[in-house]
């Protein structure tokens, strides 16, 4: 019984050569020649479009000899809309002088968590709840709503400034930044804010953004912060599973905002 | 004696597909003539896997050989040219063989396709008809390896993948070709 390869080795054998072959293929090659037009076609396409946009960018750039400052501030917010997930230092201070400072990470459509020392802040967005944890007590609460770091951040993405250039131009922290200023109406109450922008020319994304907040009423003006610094912004990081879930960690209790314990199956209390 | 010029020149088996395909396409069309020279018994193989006839398989092979150099702009790898001139070497067989059917009448016994003196023996035949129906890389290997009496390391380098993955794709195909013969003698 002969194995494969020396059954296939025998069919080898059965092949008759064709002494002609190569040529008569070659000749009918020779014979099909007009119709390989298509490559040459093909290349005078990309060779075209290449000297298009050649000419493009020399017409932009004689228009705009520093494109960069072309960038108009629609599209920073337009850029700020399409990122997936964000992080940033999150400073406010009070008309009083305190401060706070949070680590907030946020991924669109998902949830937003913000650390500050004891504190761990964890929303999600599709509950329209958060989760404010104090690890030192152990205790967690949940409460109906929008943290207000989220707002803040969807206060940015739904900016409509009309400038079609920056402000001006600033070294931060070494680095050349556009400086995009604007003003917006607070939501909920009168009052109105100044909010600059300092946007990596690069990527075209803000690093750096503040909001400047004046409340006509004085009361609800010692509510709020009167100044919001984000710092540090970086997009489209990696967020990592389960930084957004809202379960209660094991070994904490949930506890209402009276601190007195709440019925889980009640949660959110608010 | 070897003219100076030719010995400088690295024999077709040097080459890797995606060399000549290269090259044909940059309009040498000598390069095109090393692949027809290389593939040229697999691909008739190929061919008289589908037709039974060595004269078919011949003219099937010339076809396929032309429309594979018209079309060969259309390949996205040039390091896949085997499998994809097999598989056009298939293809036009099983045209001709389409062509061929006879139109008679139901009730009339078709006419064999094969003739005398032009076939060869039934197991060579199921063979190669086995190799045939190989799957596209499998196909190349056995051919090349067998039909064309290449080494596992030209076979390689031709096409541009590890030895070990065509060793594994020639042993598998022993497999697969034992499998189909048991199958056809039953």
């Amino acid at each position: 019984m002969k194995t494969m390869p020396e059954r296939l080795r025998a069919a080898q054998g059965a092949i008759p050569d064709a002494a002609d072959f190569v040529d008569q293929v070659m000749r009918g090659v020779a014979a099909a020649g007009p119709r390989r037009a298509r490559r040459p076609l093909r290349g005078t396409w990309v060779i075209g479009g290449l000297v298009a946009a050649a000419a493009c960018l020399l017409v932009a750039l004689l228009i705009y000899p520093d494109g960069r400052d072309s960038l108009a501030f629609a599209q920073v917010v337009e850029n700020l809309r399409r990122a997936r997930s964000v992080a940033f230092t999150f400073v406010a201070l009070s008309a009083d002088g305190a401060s706070e400072q949070w680590e907030v990470t946020i991924e669109d459509g998902v949830g937003m968590r913000s650390e500050s020392g004891d504190m761990t802040v964890i929303s999600d967005t599709r509950d329209q709840s958060w989760m404010s944890i104090v690890h030192s007590r152990r205790e967690a609460t949940i409460i109906r709503g929008t943290h207000q770091m989220a707002r803040v951040y969807d206060w940015l993405r739904g900016l409509k400034g009309s400038a079609t250039e920056p402000a001006r131009r600033e070294v931060v922290d070494g680095r050349d930044r556009l400086v995009f200023s604007t003003s917006d109406v607070v939501k909920g109450v009168p009052g109105q804010a100044a909010i600059t922008l300092w946007v990596d020319p690069e990527t075209e994304l803000p690093v750096q953004a503040k909001l400047e907040i004046t409340l006509e009423d004085r009361a609800a003006a010692a509510q709020v912060p009167s100044v919001i610094w984000l710092r540090d912004i970086r997009f489209d990081g990696d967020v990592e599973a389960g930084t957004f879930d809202t379960t209660v960690p094991e070994g904490y209790r949930l506890v209402g905002l009276d601190g007195a314990p709440a019925d889980p199956t009640t949660a959110p209390v608010r | 004696m070897v003219p100076v010029a030719a010995a400088d020149q690295p024999t077709a088996i040097h080459r890797s597909d995606a060399a000549l395909v290269s090259e044909t396409l940059g309009g040498d069309d000598a390069a095109f003539a090393m692949l027809v020279a290389r593939y040229e018994r697999s691909a008739r193989a190929i061919c008289y896997g589908v037709l039974r006839d060595w004269h078919l398989a011949q003219d099937a092979a010339q076809d396929g050989f032309v429309s594979a150099y018209r079309d060969l702009h259309r390949l996205r790898s040039p390091s896949s040219f085997g499998p994809w001139l097999l598989t056009i070497m298939r293809r036009q067989a099983e045209r001709i063989r389409r062509r061929r059917r006879p139109t008679a009448p139901l009730h009339l016994q078709p006419e064999p396709i094969s003739t005398a003196g032009n076939s060869t023996g039934p197991d060579t035949e199921a063979l190669l008809a086995a190799v045939s129906a190989l799957p596209e890389h499998e196909r190349v290997v056995v051919t090349l390896r067998y039909f064309e009496q290449l080494d596992v390391n030209d076979i390689a380098r031709i096409c541009g993948r590890p030895v070990g993955t065509g060793t594994k794709q020639l042993s598998r195909a022993h497999g697969r070709l034992e499998t189909a013969l048991n199958r056809s003698h039953r």
